[in-house]
């Protein structure tokens, strides 16, 4: 959930949706029958026609599904399950202690909500919920395709330090224009990662290093992983809009993520440091966009994203007073401790919250209370 | 696939070992005979499901399997059948949940809507150990940027942090030293956890350096615990609390360099170790894969590595004898020292100015000859 393509008004998106119903499979050409052997479920993020991709930091691989659940719906109800984690936890058969809500995901076709659980031991489950209807998905005999991260092609090597960086952590996905978008992490070196893989897999892999200026931090800070991403496109061209731990939101122009390229962010807003982004989406609200974030330490905010294709500058001196805030401007919503965000339909969101009383929600708002 | 309770025909290709089930609600008799018994599934010491003999469900039909044949967690209510996927063999009624049966817990098989046993999944006999932390020796940089904790089994994972703790030499624990990253980082197996100290702590002049001031500061005396409470990934846990005690020294501001290396070279015809004196300890884990033996014609030396003297040394024993003649000696540029400094650039640096004092290379070569 972190992450949702943006931009489309509701008609765009009604005819979007039945571009996609009427639109020969062509997806579907790299696809096999059989189980595909997902080691992990760390980030989730939806294709065309029902795919569903799954990133598996344990494999260093992202897998496809077809989740064959394309009945489009254009209102989905509102979902609002308290105590998610218990519902989820006894319906797989143990306690809250031993499971983790790793991703959520709203298919946009269909509105279900995709839920990536593991357990303690490491096995990974993935779950729909419709309406308070929580089932697991039998990821068995399936239709699915794959493609390996850490065997990347040789291209890959022309990038800077001549080689590609070992992943064992993926951070977010997000599928654009055809490509599956995928932010990660080394376990042995400090170095941000993003590649953009071709949608139906081939072999072909661009891996980028992404530099960004850093404004909390006063300084260049090349290697930083981004915790969460979306694409928008911001006076008419699409953008990669990312944020980091201590917060900074960073533009690349989409099309300058290429095989091999180092390439320099635009720093727009500087939301905080000692925070950390976890999961953002995009909205909209009568005639505007609004990119929502969540965060670990700090509330729920939104950007409008006029004000982000308004805003021309690049943050590169030090925000001077610790733990301020620069760049465009922000709202803090009255919502804190969200963990998780996605949109559910063009006028409702939903998000995971831990509450202050342990209790861990699944809510739904509309963009009204935006 | 959107399943919830599966009925599944095809035959389990897993290599099922069948242990006996446990004790009885107002069963007792049904328990007696082989035939009522209901017995684990277990697969690579994990609960995966629970079997019972065809005769127990006279006239089980496929499609309501799902209800005939229920499993609940004891005491919760039994609002929710776990939900899981069924198969049928010669001779048993295979359940399959989504995920192994917890160990520790009791779970409730119902038959024909009737408890027909109660069964606890044991407890796993084997405990898991914390095998190594590196880096190995006491004595740190005060800009330390990794910790590697080395387990013997695969652990929890997702929640490390509740079980890892750094206190000052008072016994106070202190805050936000780790970096705390929604996916932890973990080797496939799940036995090795990769632990940042907070980068931008670490990074002078920034501003959580500024304002919560480095991780670790020069010349104190920390304590690393890890408590005994941390369950492997089947819930047993740790079988003590570890500690390691830090002394932190200054500040690591160079960068490593393989010309200062001293290398104790082996002889030609036999199956000596180089030896490598790298004078300072590098990173355990890269130091592994990211260091390279070549021959004269370029192919790379088969051998086995061996990293000793708290990560200073590295010894290469070939698995043929050398030959004389020359070789070459290859490092790639992400080998790092304690402190993430590699061999192209500092960890703690400004892009504007230090890029242009050193270029980054693609490899680092030492030449030397075998006679």
């Amino acid at each position: 959930m972190k992450k949702g393509i943006i931009a489309i008004t509701a008609a765009a998106t009604i005819l979007l949706v039945a571009a996609f119903i009427n639109a020969p499979r062509s997806s579907a050409g790299s696809f096999i029958e059989g189980t595909p052997e997902i080691k992990s479920i760390s980030a989730l993020t939806f294709g065309p026609d029902g795919v569903l991709f799954i990133g598996d930091s344990k494999s260093a691989a992202v897998f496809a599904i077809q989740t064959k659940d394309v009945t489009p719906l254009e209102k989905a109800s509102p979902v609002d399950i308290k105590n998610i984690d218990q519902k989820i936890a006894a319906l797989l058969g143990t306690e809250t202690k031993n499971i983790t809500i790793q991703d959520l995901k709203v298919n946009p076709i269909s509105k279900k909500i995709y839920c990536a659980v593991q357990s303690a031991d490491g096995t990974p489950v993935l779950l729909t919920i419709d309406k308070d209807n929580i089932q697991p998905v039998s990821l068995k005999n399936i239709s699915y395709s794959n493609t390996t991260l850490n065997d990347a092609p040789a291209e890959d090597a022309k990038g800077r330090g001549g080689r590609p960086l070992r992943l064992s952590s993926i951070s977010d996905l997000d599928f654009s224009n055809g490509k599956l978008l995928v932010s990660g992490l080394s376990n042995q070196e400090f170095r941000s990662s993003f590649r953009s893989i071709p949608f139906p897999f081939t072999k072909a892999q661009d891996q980028t290093t992404l530099e960004i200026y850093h404004a909390a931090h006063g300084r260049y800070e090349t290697e930083a992983p981004i915790e969460t991403f979306t694409t928008a496109e911001l006076n008419g061209k699409k953008f990669l809009v990312a944020s980091y731990t201590c917060t900074p939101l960073v533009l690349f122009p989409l099309d300058d993520l290429k095989a091999g390229q180092h390439v320099k962010g635009r720093t727009v807003a500087e939301l905080g440091a000692g925070n950390r982004p976890l999961d953002m989406i995009t909205m909209k609200k009568g005639n505007d966009l609004y990119l929502i974030l969540a965060n670990s330490e700090r509330p729920v905010m939104k950007v409008k994203y006029k004000d982000i294709e308004s805003y021309q500058e690049s943050l590169t001196s030090p925000v001077k007073e610790a733990f301020s805030t620069a760049g465009v401007p922000y709202v803090s919503f009255p919502i804190v401790n969200v963990l998780q965000l996605d949109k559910l339909d063009d006028n409702q969101f939903i998000f995971l919250q831990r509450r202050p009383n342990g209790d861990l929600n699944l809510s739904t708002r509309n963009n009204g209370s935006l | 696939m959107n399943a919830e309770t599966m009925i599944s025909l095809s035959s389990m290709n897993k290599l099922i070992i069948f242990s006996l089930m446990l004790v009885t609600l107002g069963c007792q008799q049904k328990t007696s005979t082989n035939s009522n018994k209901v017995s684990i599934v277990w697969e690579d010491e994990r609960a995966i499901g629970l079997s019972i003999p065809k005769p127990v469900l006279k006239n089980a039909i496929e499609d309501s399997l799902p209800s005939q044949f229920q499993v609940f967690l004891a005491k919760s209510g039994k609002q929710h059948a776990i939900a899981g996927e069924y198969s049928i063999s010669q001779h048993e009624i295979i359940f399959e949940p989504f995920i192994p049966l917890t160990r520790g817990l009791t779970y409730e098989v119902l038959v024909n809507h009737q408890i027909h046993f109660n069964l606890e999944i044991p407890k796993a006999s084997e405990v898991p150990k914390l095998l190594a932390i590196y880096p190995s020796q006491d004595t740190l940089p005060e800009n330390l940027l990794k910790i590697y904790l080395v387990f013997s089994k695969p652990m929890l994972r997702g929640h490390s942090l509740q079980y890892i703790k750094l206190s000052d030499n008072k016994g106070n624990s202190l805050p936000n030293i780790f970096l705390n990253l929604q996916q932890e980082l973990w080797n496939e197996e799940g036995t090795v956890l990769t632990l940042w100290l907070d980068p931008g702590r670490i990074k002078r002049h920034l501003q959580p350096n500024e304002s919560l001031g480095p991780p670790l500061l020069e010349g104190k005396n920390y304590k690393l615990m890890i408590s005994a409470e941390w369950p492997d990934e089947q819930g047993a846990s740790l079988t003590s609390a570890y500690t390691k005690n830090i002394v932190t020294s200054g500040r690591d501001t160079s960068v490593p360099t393989p010309n200062n290396w001293k290398l104790k070279l082996p002889k030609a015809g036999t199956l000596q170790a180089l030896e490598l004196d790298l004078k300072e300890p590098h990173d355990y884990f890269l130091l592994q894969h990211t260091i390279h033996i070549v021959d004269h014609s370029g192919n790379i030396v088969r051998g086995t590595n061996l990293i000793t003297d708290v990560e200073r040394k590295y010894s290469f024993t070939p698995a043929t004898p050398w030959s004389a003649g020359i070789y070459k000696l290859q490092i790639e540029p992400q080998l790092e020292d304690l402190a993430g400094n590699n061999l192209d650039r500092l960890f703690d640096r400004d892009l504007k100015t230090s890029e242009k004092n050193h270029p980054v290379k693609n490899i680092y070569e030492r030449e030397w000859q075998i006679e």
